[in-house]
């Protein structure tokens, strides 16, 4: 059975539109007309026990309102969610007990304390007992590299060292789903870094089902062999990362250093240009073509340095985000079927 | 074990945390936990300053002497202590809470959100001059006014002081939960504060139509009156009755104020 | 702009308004208590000219309200004083110049409010308030802002010396009100109270204008308190100019 399974959830909420000018302060004052904002809509997805599935969007796509419906945070407007069998938003104890949610920007360690103290008050509110308390402490903060720090004032410690105080306080009741709302913002690399190997270990060993959301790239590209990527509040793509740019495929970009600046319009002949600058140069060239094309320019130009590339996943999804931000059904050529993760091209998107 | 002890237990021992944890932060901020006697030291000058005037008037108030009186205003400067002891940072920082979103994550604790919302700040500083002072006019009050110092007459006085931080929490919990629905609350704290002030003085001194309100509607005055007036052998038989209901009743409806106020955080915001 | 900004809120405004009133609701019933089981005057008030007192002091209290000072620590603790020493703007007309600015509109209200009072009082009350007494009281009062204005400034050299004074600034500000005048007048305290107060600026800035404007203080009085008044301003000044420059000294050398 999978462990988290979201069925055509949505979600809306009213808002009020702040205008301008003291007269509509004062209208304000009697009477506002609510509008209506559409955060998710109708996105459906299922995530099986062990996996661990990268979360991705633009800022306000709807990731963290998604993770806040799963955690039972957030009612949804319609649609069915199920985690490890409980409906999130019933808010069960004994559902509370079996996940966890950790938020970057949020800390539910109290702040002029040691972190020590915050553990000791997860181990009451969770019926943690003594030994399996300890012993997990222990691991946790092995793996982390955070022993010293347990005894720290949590305000004298830095952003990432925090951070790791967060997940053991988050993982104290060994929960088996894992919530992560961009869990390495603002980190340095080190601290991503560890992070990022201490979760891998987790969902290796505890077999911790993980579903996170992030900006860094490197997360989920290090971390999620599945990707779900939603924008607007709808869900764009569901599959493997690799093959996000899978459509981008057919073309390949050529980079070529020159000896001498050569004129954009000659350059044209090889392919798109991307960009000239002095005597770097960027081409995007058609798969089928990239052969013979190299070839020309090999011979015909100036040619110091000279590489292919694969059109990189971070383009992929930048091309993703423009379709599926569009609000016309036009927009996102990829048909999904979410019951068997197929995903079919309907068309090269320009 | 019934496990309504155990979970009784439970939360005793997590509110004994809160009491720690507060303790720790209150040795941290030392000058904060100085400042809050200090400034609670300038509100007592003011409490006090009810009661000089009052002795120097020296007549009796709608039938209260100055020394009854004075057992009033010790009522209720203890009273003051205790909610800005055990609840008024909580309350205040409610709106925090649910601005920032740190709301969010006690949401998936498996404990009540209310308890841990509400009660995890304990500021033992604020509470240090005001029981002081006010137990010094209790008994100063008390033995003036001829107030037999039985344990009978103790207990009863204790009693109505313990229902009257039950109502101290359920009336001033319930305005700070509008928090749910607008962001800004500076004006509701200032507005209910001042209402907690109304018992600065005996509310006998208030219209018979206030006196109703603030007993039966919006019930501050069960908060402090009780207290006096029960040892003082003037308490009615319905405000005996409604002293002892009233909390219940209440508490029911501040937690329900609280269910539809939670529900409405989750369905209206995103 | 701020005014627009607390309209947007509309509950918060309404409320923060009613606060106001509160307190006044609760001596005013105490005042109607005392004088219900007595109906000769008390300490020298009748009735009618306790509720009167107790109106304009409310309203006059809230003429002396500050909150500057709090800004003036954070300017000396962030360093954001070095502006001042450097620029040819001299800090204290500065902060005086703002203050004015930002509590101009409400001094005006609070003086209206104060006038539909008066006004009220005497048609229906039947209080002794006459055209001249309000003219001499709302000299006073622009003097008492100026004395007030000059009180805070005077406090708030202290930050150079002490990191931390928001609780000094706060229970200051509360004795203030009970020794203005603001709670009770302060003849009711006793005539050693009120003459120990009597040498302190505190009773020039509500007790001094709210007597003024009840025609309780006829000529020698009324001369001898403007002229505490102004005593008070001299002393204030030479007080806060070497305050603040033996602040100075201090907040130099440190480097800030």
């Amino acid at each position: 059975m999978p462990a988290i399974i979201v069925d055509r959830l949505s979600k809306s909420f009213d808002y009020y539109k702040k205008e301008a000018g003291l007269s509509h302060s004062f209208r304000n004052l009697f009477y506002r007309k609510p509008l209506r904002k559409d955060a998710v809509t109708e996105i459906s997805f299922r995530v099986e026990e062990a996996e661990m599935v990268g979360f991705l969007g633009p800022n306000g796509a709807g990731k963290t309102t998604t993770l806040k419906m799963l955690t039972g945070i957030l009612h949804p407007t319609a649609g069915e969610a199920s985690v490890l069998g409980y409906v999130p938003w019933e808010r069960r104890k004994a559902f509370k007990k079996q996940f966890a949610i950790v938020m970057g920007q949020k800390s539910q360690l109290w702040w002029d304390l040691p972190a020590n103290e915050s553990l000791m008050l997860n181990k009451c509110i969770y019926e943690i007992e003594d030994r399996s308390f300890g012993r997990i402490v222990g691991e946790l903060s092995e793996l982390l590299d955070v022993r010293d720090l347990l005894s720290v004032q949590v305000r004298r410690l830095s952003l990432g060292e925090r951070m790791k105080l967060e997940l053991i306080a988050a993982l104290l009741h060994e929960p088996k789903v894992l919530f992560l709302d961009e869990p390495t913002i603002g980190l340095d690399l080190l601290s991503q870094r560890k992070i990022r190997e201490f979760l891998k270990t987790l969902n290796r060993e505890r077999r911790t089902t993980v579903l996170l959301t992030s900006h860094n790239m490197n997360d989920i590209v290090d971390l999620c062999k599945r990707t779900v990527i939603i924008n607007g509040g709808k869900v764009i793509y569901d599959g493997d990362l690799a093959k996000v740019n899978g459509w981008l495929d057919q073309r390949k970009i050529v980079r070529v250093s020159l000896a001498e600046p050569v004129e954009r319009r000659r350059l044209e002949a090889y392919g798109i240009v991307r960009s000239v600058e002095d005597v770097e140069a960027v081409l995007e060239v058609e798969k089928t073509f990239v052969k013979e094309q190299a070839k020309r320019i090999l011979d015909d130009l100036p040619v110091v340095d000279f590489t292919i590339e694969d059109v990189s996943i971070e383009e992929g999804i930048a091309q993703l985000y423009r379709n599926g931000g569009e609000e016309n059904e036009s927009a996102p050529e990829i048909r999904q079927d979410v019951r068997h993760g197929v995903y079919a091209l309907d068309g090269v998107p320009d | 074990m019934v496990p309504w002890l155990k979970e009784g237990r439970r939360y005793l021992r997590i509110y004994l945390f809160f009491l720690k944890n507060s303790v720790i932060s209150m040795m941290e901020y030392r000058i904060n936990f100085l400042f809050g006697i200090l400034i609670e030291i300038g509100y007592l000058a003011i409490k006090f300053s009810y009661v000089y005037v009052i002795y120097r008037i020296g007549v009796s108030v709608n039938g209260l002497t100055p020394d009854e009186i004075l057992l009033f205003v010790g009522a209720f400067t203890i009273m003051a202590g205790l909610y800005s002891m055990l609840f008024h940072s909580n309350f205040y920082m409610l709106p925090e809470h649910v601005r920032t979103g740190t709301l969010d994550l006690m949401m998936t604790k498996p404990v009540s959100l209310q308890f841990m919302a509400t009660l995890r700040s304990i500021q033992i500083g604020y509470a240090v001059p005001n029981v002081i002072g006010g137990t010094a006019m209790v008994v100063w009050g008390w033995r003036e006014a001829g107030v037999p110092a039985t344990f009978g007459n103790v207990s009863l006085f204790v009693l109505y002081l313990l229902i009257g931080l039950l109502m101290t929490y359920a009336v001033f919990l319930a305005p700070q939960l509008i928090a749910f629905w607008t962001v800004k609350t500076n004006g509701i704290n200032e507005a209910s504060n001042a209402l907690f002030d109304f018992n600065q003085m005996p509310m006998a001194i208030y219209s018979k139509w206030i006196q109703r309100v603030g007993t039966f509607f919006i019930p501050v005055f069960l908060i402090t009156n009780l207290s006096p007036l029960s040892v003082l052998g003037r308490l009615t038989s319905w405000q005996l009755a409604w002293g002892l209901v009233a909390p219940v009743v209440f508490l029911a409806l501040v937690r329900w104020i609280w269910t539809a106020a939670v529900r409405n955080y989750a369905s209206a915001s995103s | 702009m701020g005014f627009m900004h607390s309209m947007e809120y509309r509950t918060d405004f309404a409320l923060s308004l009613l606060s106001g009133i509160f307190p006044v609701g609760v001596q005013l019933f105490l005042w109607n208590a005392v004088y219900g089981s007595s109906q000769e005057s008390v300490y020298g008030y009748t009735k009618l000219e306790v509720i009167g007192y107790t109106l304009l002091a409310a309203l006059f209290a809230k003429m002396m309200a500050t909150g500057f000072e709090y800004e003036i620590s954070k300017d000396i603790k962030d360093g954001q004083l070095s502006k001042f020493i450097v620029q040819p703007i001299r800090y204290g007309p500065y902060r005086l110049s703002r203050f004015l600015g930002e509590k101009g509109p409400q001094l005006i209200v609070l003086a209206v409010l104060a006038g539909i009072a008066c006004v009220l009082l005497r048609n229906y009350a039947g209080l002794d308030i006459t055209g001249t007494g309000l003219l001499l009281c709302a000299a006073a009062l622009i003097v008492s802002v100026l004395l007030n204005f000059l009180i805070y400034y005077c406090l708030s050299t202290v930050s150079f010396w002490l990191l931390e004074v928001w609780g000094i600034f706060y229970t200051f500000a509360l004795i203030s009100l009970l020794a203005s005048g603001g709670v009770f007048p302060i003849d009711m305290f006793g005539p050693v109270v009120q003459q120990a107060l009597g040498v302190l600026p505190f009773p020039y800035l509500v007790f001094f204008p709210v007597h003024i404007a009840l025609g309780r203080v006829d000529g020698d009085a009324l001369l001898q308190g403007f002229g505490v008044q102004f005593a008070w301003i001299a002393v204030l000044i030479a007080l806060t100019g070497a305050l603040w420059r033996a602040g100075l000294r201090k907040y130099e050398s440190a480097g800030g």
